[in-house]
């Protein structure tokens, strides 16, 4: 899932990632506990397109570092889920498009808790 | 250099840091808002010399953030660059309309910042050296002119037109396009005839307003389009806009001549200064084609070329008749 550095041999960047690294993997919980609430939400069309959009800047946040800190394949996923949820939407009274936005959400969160269960194993 | 680095992400943030630190870029300052960036910059007793911004954030986004920036008479040439994983098209276009000089994609890749924030160094310390001629300039006529003083071929940077930007920048552009985004867009050239008449008649001062009013006519021209536009030096206009937009037809160099013609350029003396301004046919990318996709430039400068080959330059006493155009023409 993760491709953890070796820690010699480090350049200062890489360095500075290792440290941060596992504050970052910390701070995937927060996204986590935001995430989970939501897939209920898009479920439901009062509070969808809020709730869709709330998944889109979080997986854009992931999106943007996830593959620095050597989690590419969580990168990805965050990509998939930011893509789905961002404008144009598909029309949200379509169960079928909504369908689908909830399976990147939920392999977001699937990918999220699969980094911390290695983390803390490790 | 001083640089302030935007980001709401914080990890994101500490990543910028990194990579600029690895480059030797140490004296960093950061925020995590739009609204906290303004602050820093009122606050701060040195000027920052580039700023690096992330496109998406909450209240304040980096194309308002960079658009306030620009107002800010120190910071209305320093370099910004944009750090985002935004990858749609028309942020990516407001980003550099907005006075964006480059664009770096997330995740980051500290080499790629390495060499982006080095080349902007290069452009701060340019910058530097003509504010210093700005300070030994005497009178304000003689100091325009000395600070504007440039060769026809020069692809002087025009200000404050609408999606006109550096020629650095849409090269930035264009190079950063994928090749989906680079099939569907056309680079299609602009150029004033009479280049040569008007550079050997016009003063330095004079020059630059023509061209900054032809920048003009061509950006209101296209005011409906989603393009960006730069001045390539040698009287040419280059001008990237999606494929398929039908704004591209015969009557815009039609349009835009009307356009030009309704200014009623003029020279100091009260003489009119006779312009007219040629297109050629868009260049656009196949689904064979590979390679740099600054050959689409070179392309539609070519085909300018040859649409201005129709256009005779009428001898008079004052011009010669020694070819005068851009070298990649090969005329």
């Amino acid at each position: 899932m993760s491709e953890q550095p070796e820690t010699s041999d480090l350049s200062p960047f890489q360095a500075s990632i290792a440290a941060i690294r596992s504050n970052f993997v910390s701070n995937l919980g927060t996204h986590l506990d935001a995430l989970e609430p939501l897939v209920l939400k898009i479920s439901e069309p009062q509070s969808r397109a809020v709730a869709i959009t709330r998944v889109c800047e979080i997986s854009h946040k992931i999106h943007g570092v996830a593959g620095t800190f050597g989690f590419a394949e969580l990168g990805r996923i965050a990509t998939e889920a930011e893509l789905a949820t961002t404008a144009p939407l598909p029309d949200l009274q379509d169960l079928d498009a909504v369908e689908s936005i909830i399976h990147k959400v939920c392999d977001l969160i699937d990918c999220i808790v699969a980094i911390r269960t290695e983390e803390a194993a490790a | 250099m001083k640089i302030l680095a935007v980001d709401d992400d914080a990890f994101a943030l500490s990543l910028v840091e990194a990579a600029l630190a690895e480059h030797g870029f140490n004296d960093v300052v950061t925020a995590t808002s739009g609204e906290d960036a303004i602050n820093l910059i009122e606050k701060s007793r040195t000027t920052f010399d580039c700023f690096l911004l992330d496109l998406r954030m909450p209240e304040m986004d980096g194309v308002e953030l960079c658009t306030h920036i620009r107002t800010f008479e120190e910071y209305k040439n320093s370099p910004v660059i944009f750090v985002t994983a935004v990858s749609d098209r028309a942020c990516i276009n407001s980003a550099y309309a907005a006075g964006a000089v480059d664009y770096i994609s997330k995740p980051i890749d500290p080499i790629e910042i390495g060499i982006r924030v080095s080349v902007a160094e290069k452009l701060v310390m340019e910058e530097r050296e003509k504010k210093k001629t700005k300070l030994q300039a005497s009178a304000m006529q003689e100091q325009l002119d000395s600070i504007l003083k440039f060769s026809v071929e020069d692809p002087v940077p025009i200000s404050d037109v609408p999606r006109v930007i550096s020629k650095l920048a849409l090269e930035n552009y264009l190079l950063g396009l994928g090749r989906a985004k680079m099939f569907n867009s056309s680079v299609t050239a602009f150029a004033i005839n009479e280049i040569e008449a008007i550079f050997r008649k016009a003063s330095p001062t004079e020059m630059y307003f023509f061209l900054t009013d032809i920048a003009d006519a061509i950006s209101i021209s296209l005011k409906h389009t989603d393009s960006l536009i730069c001045y390539n030096g040698y009287g040419e206009f280059i001008c990237v806009t999606k494929r398929a937009d039908s704004a591209l037809n015969e009557e815009l160099e039609f349009a835009i001549n009307s356009k030009v013609s309704s200014f009623e350029l003029a020279y100091d003396d009260g003489t009119p200064c006779e312009v007219s301004i040629s297109m050629g046919e868009p260049a656009q990318a196949t689904i064979w084609s590979t390679g740099n996709p600054l050959m689409l430039i070179q392309s539609a400068l070519k085909s300018v070329g040859e649409s201005q080959k129709s256009f005779r330059v009428v001898p008079t006493a004052g011009n010669t008749s020694s070819s005068f155009r851009s070298p990649i023409l090969n005329l």
